[in-house]
C-alpha cells in the first residue's frame, strides 16, 4: 500500500486518497528534483470535482513543473498523485488523458501545418465516431468562435485564435479535469474577457480546472480558490480576497519579480 | 450514377494527407500505369529488366516516405532492412531451392526484416531516442552490417549450403519462380516485371488508404508535435514503433523483390553501404517526402537516369578510370559511376533550395493554382458577358 511507504508524508489534509469524496485530484508529498534544484518540494495539493482553481506564484515557483508532474511529462522524485481515488503516479501520459485529464500547454501548441479542421480531428477521432465528426467539429468551432477559420492553416491564425483552438481541442476530449497553463498570455483585454467567460461557462458544466495565470484580474474573475506556489511549495491557499489581502503574498511577489 | 460510384471507390484513398485527390490525378495515374504496363512491349527486353530493378527500389522509397514523410522518423538505414531481407531470402532459397522453398524464403525474409525493425524500433522509441539521433543510429546499423557482412569471406561463414561470401557477396540464389509443390509462377523477365507493377500499385493504394485513416492522422500528429499528441491521449511511442516496423516490412519487400530481379541471384554487402543508404533519402527528398507517388516516381526516374548516365559516359566518352566496374553497376544498388552521383547530388541541392517540399507537391500546388486562375477568369468573362447583355437590353429604353 502506498500509505506504508515511508517516503510519503501523510498530513491531516490528505489522509484520504480521495475515494468516495468529491476530491478529483490529490497529490501527496509530491517532489521533483532536477539535480541539486528542488523544483517541487513535498507538495500536498487537492482539487474538488467541478472546482475552478487558480495556481499563481512568482516566476520559478514551480507552477509549470507541477502541471508536468500531473500529466506525466515529468516523473516525480517522490510522492504520489491520485485521480478520482486511483493512483496515477506511474502511468504514462496517454493513459492519464484516458482517465479524463486534458491540458493546454503554456506555448500555444496547435499543429501549425494542419488546417483548423484537421487540428480538431486529432483529438476528436479519439472520442467521436466518424459520423459525429462534422457535427462536433462545427459545434466546437462555434463555441470557440473559429468557424470562419475552419480551412485556415493553424500557423496563419492569430495568437488569440491559436489559444482558443488549443483550448477547444483539449476540451473535445470531454475531460473531468482541465489543466490550463497561461491561457490568456499575450491576449488583448477583450480576448482575455472572452476566455474568462468561456472558462466559467465550461466550469458550469462540471469540468474542474487548474489554471496557471499571472494576470491577477483574470484570476479574480474566474477562480473559486487560489493556491499560491512559492519556491516549489504551497505558500498559502484561499479565496482571491484572502490571497490579495495577504501582505506575505505581496512580499514574495515584490521580492522576486521586481 | 457512374460518377458517384467512382467517387465512393475513390473516397478511402483520398484525404489531405496525400497529394492528388482530383479526377485529373487519377487519370494521370491510370495513364502512368498503362505506360508502365506497355513499357516491355515498347522498350527492349534489357530495358524492361532494368526497370524491374527500379520498381523494386520504389518499395524502398515508399518505406522511407511512409515513416519519414508521415511520421517524421528520418531513417538513414532503410537499406539495412532491404539487405537483411535480401540475405535472408538468399539463405533460405539456397538451402531449399524448390518452388515451395522460394515461397518460404519470401515469408521468412519479410518476417526477419519486420522483426529486426521492431526490435531496433522498440529500443529506440521506448528508450526515448528522437529526431536526429534516430537518423544516426539507423545509419550506424547499416554501416555495421556493411562491415560485418564484408568480413564473412571465409568458408566458416555459411548457413547450411549458403556461403555469405564477404565483399564478393552471395551468389546463385534460386530466384526463377515461386509457387507451391510442383506449381510455380515464372519470376523472370516480363513476368516478374508485371508482378512488380501490380504489387507496387496495390502497395501504393494500400498506403494511401492507411495514411488517410485514423492511424494516418495519428502518425501525422506525432510528426507535427509529439508531446502535444501524447497529451491528446495518443501512445506516441507505439505509433512510432508500429510505423517504423511496417516501414521495415516494406523495405524488406523491396529487398526480396530485388533478389528476384538480381541476375544470377546475387547480393553483396554494398547494399548496406553509406552511398546505398543515401539513395532512399535522395529519392524521397526530391520526390517529396509527404507524397507517396512522388517517392515512387523519383526512385524510378532517378535510377533510370542514373543508369543512362553510366551508359552515356561509358560509350560516349573515354573515361575508363571513372567506370572501373561497370559489370558491378548493373547488379548492385550502388552505381559504380561517380559522375552520376555528382549529378544526382546537384539535383538534390537544387530541389532542396528551390522547392524544399519536393517536386510532386510543387507540381500539385502549381496545377491547383493554374486551375484556380482559369476558373476565376471564366467567371469574370461570364460576369462581363452578363453585364454586356444587360446594358444591351437597357439601351432601347
Amino acid at each position: 500500500m502506498a500509505t506504508s511507504d515511508p517516503t510519503i508524508k501523510t498530513t491531516q489534509a490528505v489522509d484520504e486518497t480521495g475515494e468516495g469524496s468529491s476530491r478529483i485530484l490529490q497529490t501527496r508529498g509530491l517532489t521533483k528534483r532536477f539535480g541539486g534544484l528542488t523544483a517541487i518540494d513535498d507538495v500536498d495539493f487537492a482539487v474538488d470535482a467541478g472546482e475552478l482553481r487558480c495556481l499563481i506564484g512568482p516566476n520559478g515557483a514551480g507552477k509549470s513543473t507541477f502541471l508536468k508532474l500531473l500529466t506525466g511529462r515529468h516523473d516525480p522524485s517522490a510522492g504520489a498523485i491520485y485521480y478520482n481515488g486511483a493512483e496515477l503516479t506511474d502511468l504514462p501520459p496517454y493513459k492519464r488523458i484516458d482517465r479524463g485529464i486534458s491540458i493546454k500547454f503554456q506555448v500555444p501548441s496547435v499543429y501549425p501545418d494542419l488546417t483548423v479542421e484537421e487540428n480538431l480531428r486529432i483529438p476528436l477521432q479519439r472520442v467521436a465516431s466518424k459520423a459525429e465528426f462534422e457535427e462536433r467539429t462545427i459545434e466546437t468551432l462555434e463555441q470557440f468562435d473559429l468557424l470562419e477559420e475552419i480551412d485556415t492553416t493553424a500557423a496563419n491564425l492569430s495568437h488569440g485564435q491559436q489559444q482558443r483552438l488549443e483550448i477547444g481541442m483539449a476540451m473535445t476530449l470531454e475531460p473531468d479535469l482541465m489543466l490550463l497553463d497561461e491561457p490568456v498570455a499575450g491576449l488583448s483585454v477583450e480576448e482575455t474577457e472572452e476566455i474568462a467567460e468561456l472558462l466559467v461557462e465550461l466550469n458550469d458544466e462540471d469540468v474542474a480546472f487548474i489554471v496557471i495565470e499571472h494576470d491577477i484580474d483574470f484570476v479574480a474573475s474566474i477562480a473559486d480558490r487560489v493556491t499560491v506556489l512559492h519556491q516549489g511549495d504551497i505558500f498559502t491557499e484561499g479565496t482571491i480576497e484572502d490571497v490579495r489581502s495577504d501582505p506575505e503574498v505581496k512580499k514574495i511577489y515584490l521580492g522576486e519579480d521586481h | 450514377m457512374t460518377n458517384t460510384v467512382l467517387e465512393r471507390l475513390r473516397a478511402p484513398f483520398e484525404g489531405p494527407n496525400t497529394t492528388g485527390n482530383s479526377t485529373a490525378f487519377w487519370v494521370v495515374l491510370a495513364l502512368g500505369v498503362v505506360g508502365l504496363l506497355a513499357y516491355p512491349s515498347i522498350a527492349s527486353g534489357g530495358a524492361a529488366e532494368n526497370m524491374s530493378q527500379y520498381l523494386a527500389y520504389a518499395f524502398l522509397a515508399l518505406s522511407l516516405c511512409f515513416i519519414w514523410g508521415y511520421c517524421g522518423i528520418l531513417s538513414f538505414g532503410q537499406v539495412a532492412f532491404f539487405g537483411v531481407a535480401g540475405y535472408t531470402f538468399g539463405i533460405v532459397a539456397i538451402n531449399i531451392g524448390s518452388y515451395t522453398g522460394i515461397s518460404l524464403a519470401v515469408v521468412v525474409a519479410l518476417f526477419v526484416a519486420t522483426a529486426f525493425a521492431a526490435i531496433l524500433g522498440y529500443f529506440m522509441f521506448y528508450g526515448g531516442v528522437r529526431d536526429v539521433y534516430v537518423t544516426i543510429i539507423t545509419l550506424v546499423v547499416a554501416v555495421i552490417l556493411h562491415r560485418f557482412m564484408g568480413q564473412t569471406a571465409g568458408s566458416e561463414w555459411a548457413v547450411g549450403d549458403a556461403r555469405l561470401g564477404g565483399y564478393n557477396g552471395m551468389v546463385g540464389v534460386p530466384n526463377d519462380a515461386i509457387g507451391f509443390g510442383s506449381v510455380g509462377i515464372d519470376m523472370t523477365g516480363t513476368g516478374l516485371y508485371y508482378i512488380m507493377v501490380g504489387t507496387l500499385l496495390a502497395t501504393y493504394l494500400g498506403l494511401r488508404a492507411l495514411v488517410n485513416s485514423q492511424f494516418g492522422y495519428a502518425m501525422v500528429a506525432t510528426r507535427e508535435d509529439e508531446d502535444r499528441t501524447a497529451m491528446f491521449g495518443y501512445n506516441t511511442e507505439f505509433i512510432k514503433l508500429a510505423t517504423f516496423t511496417f516501414g521495415g516490412t516494406l523495405a524488406g519487400l523491396s529487398g526480396v523483390l530485388y533478389m528476384f530481379y538480381s541476375p544470377g541471384g546475387y547480393i553483396n554487402p554494398d547494399v548496406f553501404s553509406v552511398s546505398a543508404a543515401a539513395l532512399p533519402v535522395i529519392w524521397v527528398s526530391i520526390g517529396g517526402r509527404k507524397s507517396l507517388i512522388g517517392a515512387i516516381s523519383a526512385a524510378l526516374v532517378i535510377q533510370w537516369f542514373n543508369n543512362r548516365i553510366d551508359g552515356w559516359l561509358s560509350t560516349g566518352f573515354e573515361l575508363p578510370a571513372l567506370t572501373p566496374s561497370l559489370e558491378l553497376t548493373t547488379t548492385t544498388v550502388v552505381p559504380g559511376n561517380e559522375w552520376s552521383l555528382v549529378i544526382i547530388g546537384s539535383v538534390l541541392l537544387f530541389v532542396i533550395l528551390v522547392m524544399p517540399e519536393g517536386v510532386a507537391p510543387r507540381i500539385e500546388s502549381t496545377v491547383h493554382r493554374v486551375l484556380e486562375r482559369l476558373e476565376r477568369r471564366r467567371e469574370q468573362r461570364s460576369q462581363s458577358a452578363d453585364v454586356e447583355a444587360e446594358t444591351e437590353t437597357e439601351v432601347p429604353e
